[in-house]
């Protein structure tokens, strides 16, 4: 039995020509990291596991703080918890990512710790904006709160935007 | 991340633009009524600006690309085209990284790919490093066929696949804003590709690849059903990224808008965002989806990072409620794919 002819001489260089030139993604490059690569080590796994745990805890708070504050929720009696929880946990968010503590579970970019001045900067800055909605909370002041709460949304935004992925 | 968090940081963020909805009438309005503890005296904050630094450039003829917010319903075109430089958020691969006020739009942003690095090109209105020659022709052949004033071949990295489905009057607008923003002499970097990224493959991906055409409406939706559909497909231009490509490197029509999970040379996954209910946004309500898009917050309260992030603070949180609206009315609407990406 005859096999079918294959049209090697057209397809080979088409697909080739085809196949490597298009594409529309759009990622910005990174500079190669220099920290060390992630590892499998369970007290590392633990440190994430702490640190993604703590990070819900931030997240649940500006959820249910949004219910409230943006959409009215009749709940303003429970935003003091939820702001002094954010108050508390948004504190030192680079204790939560100390040396060696990359992992495959983990979305921090290796940039935590190849620009860890970077880094402590934008923790600041959500420390701060955290502390802020805290006090107008305190306060029942809620125009203050509501300009506070924009302000840490920027801040995590800002922080995510170049260390999480 | 293009603010360093800085005061004299000339990137608006995402929150600035909720103060602006915080100060007029937009979404946030109910918040006065609504009180902290019962104690409710004064009516909403006024946001405060961040401010910009002088630009010696700039003359009073000049916009400021950075200080744009652009408006849909002006009366002026560039006001008009910078609402829609936004919505199609030029900046992020037209301007670099942490840009001070003279980068912006002046190209040199790296973009990684499989066919290696390219470079974002100025498209300030500079006559030899820029785009100041283009007459509205130039800028109408690039946008809705993929060829410089030349008729040479764009790389589909400029996913000028969606932009040909803009509008006349968008594509006028938009060239009206290019050529009002102050020109900047920075030299286009050249790409750096591998060997077999071919010009000479442009043709033949385009064959493949590209349906020339402006954006048809469908008659059976709604208006606003409509315009979201025009933003998200050929302005925002959405399913650029958050689609797999086929091997050829076109978009997977199958699973066109439902994530991939080999972006190239990065570890993020782009997710899917077909309504599916359990690989996609299907549990998402609309008010929830424009407020992701206005501020960055998902209904986890979780705030967008990595390259959302930049969309929405350089684009989308600049855009109009009710443009955010029909953008989760036509997104919402798309058939739910599963395709489990996390």
């Amino acid at each position: 039995m005859r096999k079918p002819l294959k049209p090697l001489a057209l397809s080979a260089p088409l697909v080739l020509s085809v196949a490597l030139v298009g594409f529309g993604h759009a990622w910005p490059a990174e500079e190669p990291s220099t920290a060390p690569p992630p590892t499998e080590d369970p007290e590392v796994e633990a440190v994430v596991d702490h640190r993604q745990g703590a990070m819900s805890v931030a997240g649940g708070s500006m959820s249910a703080l949004a219910a409230v504050v943006l959409d009215g929720a009749p709940y303003e009696d429970r935003l003091e918890t939820y702001a002094g929880a954010l108050r508390d946990v948004m504190s030192d968010i680079p204790a939560f990512f100390p040396e060696e503590s990359d992992h495959p579970e983990s979305d921090a970019r290796a940039a935590v710790w190849d620009d860890r001045e970077t880094f402590r900067e934008r923790a600041e800055a959500a420390a701060e904006a955290a502390a802020e909605l805290a006090d107008a909370v305190e306060r029942n002041d809620q125009a203050a709160a509501v300009q506070a709460f924009g302000g840490l949304g920027n801040a995590c935004g800002a922080c995510h935007e170049d260390f999480r992925n | 991340m293009r603010t360093s968090g800085t005061e004299a940081s000339p990137a608006p963020r995402a929150w600035r633009a909720l103060g602006g909805c915080l100060a007029g009438a937009g979404f946030l309005v109910g918040v006065a009524h609504v009180g902290i503890g019962g104690a409710l005296t004064s009516g909403p904050a006024s946001p405060q600006a961040i401010p910009s630094p002088p630009d010696p450039s700039a003359s009073a003829d000049t916009v400021l690309p950075w200080e744009v917010e652009g408006d849909p319903a002006s009366d002026d075109a560039v006001e008009r085209g910078a609402y829609l430089a936004r919505a199609g958020n030029c900046i992020a691969c037209h301007t670099v990284e942490d840009p001070e006020p003279e980068d912006y739009l002046a190209g040199g942003n790296p973009i990684a790919s499989p066919f290696g690095t390219f470079y974002g090109t100025n498209i300030t209105p500079h006559p030899e490093e820029g785009i100041g020659e283009w007459e509205l022709e130039d800028l109408e052949r690039a946008l809705r066929e993929g060829r410089a004033p030349d008729r040479s071949r764009f790389y589909p990295v400029f996913p000028y696949t969606a932009f040909t489905g803009m509008r006349d009057e968008d594509v006028a607008d938009l060239h009206a804003f290019l050529q009002a923003i102050p020109a900047r002499d920075r030299e286009n970097r050249s790409h750096d590709l591998a060997w077999f990224a071919l010009r000479g493959g442009l043709g033949l991906w385009a064959s493949l690849h590209f349906d020339e055409g402006r954006f048809q409406e469908d008659p059976e939706r709604g208006e606003r059903w409509n315009r979201g559909a025009y933003l998200t497909r050929a302005v925002a231009h959405c399913a650029e990224c958050h689609s797999p490509r086929t091997r050829t490197g076109g978009i997977d029509e199958d699973l066109r808008y439902a994530g991939t999970r080999e972006p190239p040379g990065e570890d993020e996954t782009i997710p899917n965002i077909t309504p599916h209910p359990e690989t996609g946004i299907g549990d998402w309500s609309p008010r929830e989806l424009v407020r992701y898009l206005q501020m960055g917050m998902d209904p986890d309260g979780d705030f967008a990072g990595g390259s959302m992030g930049e969309v929405i603070s350089e684009g989308t949180s600049h855009l109009t409620d009710e443009d955010l609206e029909a953008i989760a009315e036509y997104i919402l609407s798309l058939e739910p794919v599963h395709h489990d990406v996390d």
